[in-house]
């Protein structure tokens, strides 16, 4: 043992008097500990901008393709349902119907679809709707006036090809053998086809949507991964000095959301650009043009869609990295 | 304070670090934990505070069974308990200012306060000149007691170093030393593991020795381990 006189002498820093004034400071509320997770989240941000900047672009690529695919599908629909023009169901009217016939079925047919509406197209009208459909070849219709052969009828438009079907089932039990009536018809064909590109496209669209969320999904806790792979040492010492689990992950969820949201305005700043692009090239396309007379950007509904997708993609795929790398530390 | 019995620990696939370990240290004591390269020093230091879960036997610290406690107790423990490592672990990106505060950070205490203490602590320690300085920009025996203040900040119960001078030179090494004794004389139990007998002579302290993951020695000062 070396004796106290030979020991070398010994600087103090004072350490019990530097604790004494830090026990008061070391109040810690509720509302300091969010503060300074939002803080760390807005650190983690500013310093590494090269990481972040990657995040939100893989972000922004992987929303742009979703929400490109949105406008698409959105666009799609509405051409689809413009064909609705098929969904119509025509009783049509002998000559010899009175207008009290017209009033007596029109209350009726309204009572099998109740909110539908029934419209009265007399003899004249029927022709004057023919000739517009005609367009240029209308003169071929010239002298018809005065020996009109279109029959007048009572139109009821469906809203969707199975009721349709069903409307025509029951107006054609009921009235085709009234005296009244000439005939009912509805496109059936037309009614079939349009069933089936909507389930395709519906289809289409609901597995693709969830494709394209796996993927970006995928791809963005990966990028976060990659990124985190910066903040390793950062972690290993908050979990060093005793943080908490939750205190530890929070910063970087919030710093996902952040990325997330921000992905998905630039990816829908994108998606706006290409939609004005594809305006003024549908404007100069006849063929597409006729299929696609107007195109409509994505609906308030579909945006927020968007940026909730960027936003929870964002959140969780922060959380699942830095979990993981926190099992693996 | 710490309460080992029987404690092993292997690492897969079947590499033993600790055998049948039992220890005792009480509160407020200063402990060496001595033995060549891969006789177990760190892997004890590790199941002391929670980064490793023991293989077999019981770990206590602090009165909390290690086996028993999930992440969050851990956290809570390490709240307690200061570490020290040789290659210090200071965050490049944060001044010596902000990684001696960081300790208060994570705890939530307001950047006013934390940096408050932060600057007490390192007009102590001689560093305040340093303050705003990056740990990269710093000498080793310097970033070492930046390492030791991030620890001491929060007024630990203990201390564990792991080779805390083993990349110092003789004077630094006294003033990591100085830091560490003057932290167990307020009352923190410091544990220190290391290979170095000349520090272990000088200092005089309880040692324990270790020798592939047994304890073949347990010494109540340096004299009897000379002996």
């Amino acid at each position: 043992m070396i004796p106290a006189s030979q020991q070398p002498e010994r600087h103090s820093i004072g350490l019990a008097k530097i604790w004494g004034e830090g026990e008061a400071g070391h109040r810690v509320s509720l509302l300091s500990i969010c503060r300074h997770i939002v803080r760390r989240a807005f650190g983690n941000l500013r310093r590494s901008p090269i990481t972040v900047a990657l995040s939100v672009v893989t972000i922004s690529i992987a929303l742009f393709l979703l929400s490109a695919f949105l406008l698409v599908l959105h666009n799609c629909s509405r051409a689809v349902s413009r064909e609705g023009g098929e969904l119509m169901v025509m009783v049509f009217l002998k000559d010899s119907a009175k207008p009290g016939d017209v009033e007596r079925l029109s209350a009726a047919m309204g009572k099998l679809m109740p909110g539908g509406k029934v419209a009265y197209t007399d003899k004249a009208r029927a022709l004057k709707n023919f000739r517009s459909l005609l367009g240029d070849d209308a003169a071929m219709l010239e002298g018809l006036e005065q020996d009109n052969p279109l029959p007048a009828s009572l139109d009821m438009q469906a809203v969707s090809p199975e009721q349709a079907e069903a409307l025509f089932e029951e107006v054609s039990q009921r009235f085709r053998g009234d005296s009244a009536v000439e005939s009912v018809r509805y496109s059936r064909g037309g009614a079939q086809q349009l069933k089936k590109i909507l389930l395709v496209v519906r289809g289409a669209g609901a597995v693709g949507i969830v494709f394209l969320l796996l993927i970006t999904g995928f791809i963005i806790a990966n990028t976060i991964r990659l990124a985190l792979y910066g903040h390793r040492m950062e972690i290993e010492i908050m979990q060093l000095v005793g943080a908490r689990r939750a205190a530890i992950i929070a910063p970087y969820v919030i710093e996902g959301l952040l990325q997330g949201v921000l992905g998905a305005l630039i990816a829908l700043g994108f998606t706006f650009v290409i939609f004005l692009a594809l305006q003024g090239f549908l404007a100069q396309a006849d063929a597409l043009a006729a299929i696609f007379p107007s195109v409509e950007f994505l609906a308030a509904s579909q945006l927020a869609f968007i940026v909730a997708a960027g936003a929870v993609v964002g959140m969780a795929g922060s959380f699942l990295a830095v979990r993981r790398y926190l099992s693996e530390g | 304070m710490i309460h080992l019995h029987g404690v092993s620990k292997t690492y897969p696939p079947d590499q033993t670090a600790l055998r049948g370990v039992d220890l005792k240290v009480q509160v407020g004591e200063f402990i060496f934990v001595a033995g060549a390269s891969g006789a177990g020093k760190s892997s004890l230091l590790k199941l002391l505070f929670g980064a490793e879960k023991s293989s077999a036997g019981e770990v206590i610290v602090g009165g909390r069974n290690m086996a028993a406690i999930g992440t969050d107790g851990v956290a809570e423990l390490r709240r307690d308990v200061g570490v020290v490592f040789q290659d210090y672990k200071l965050l490049p990106r944060r001044t010596v200012l902000e990684n001696v505060a960081y300790g208060l950070e994570v705890m939530g205490v307001s950047q006013r306060e934390r940096n408050r203490l932060a600057l007490l602590l390192l007009h102590a320690m001689g560093l305040n000149d340093r303050a705003d300085a990056y740990p990269m920009t710093l000498s080793g025996g310097e970033q070492q007691r930046v390492a030791i203040a991030r620890a001491l900040i929060r007024k630990p119960r203990m201390i564990l170093a792991d080779e805390p001078t083993g990349n110092l030179d003789q004077e630094m090494s006294k003033r990591v030393f100085d830091l560490l004794l003057e932290a167990n004389a307020a009352g923190v139990t410091v544990v220190v593991a290391t290979h170095n007998l000349s520090v272990i002579e000088q200092l005089n302290k309880r040692t324990v020795v270790l020798d592939r993951g047994k304890i073949i020695g347990d010494f109540s000062h340096a004299g009897r381990l000379r002996q």
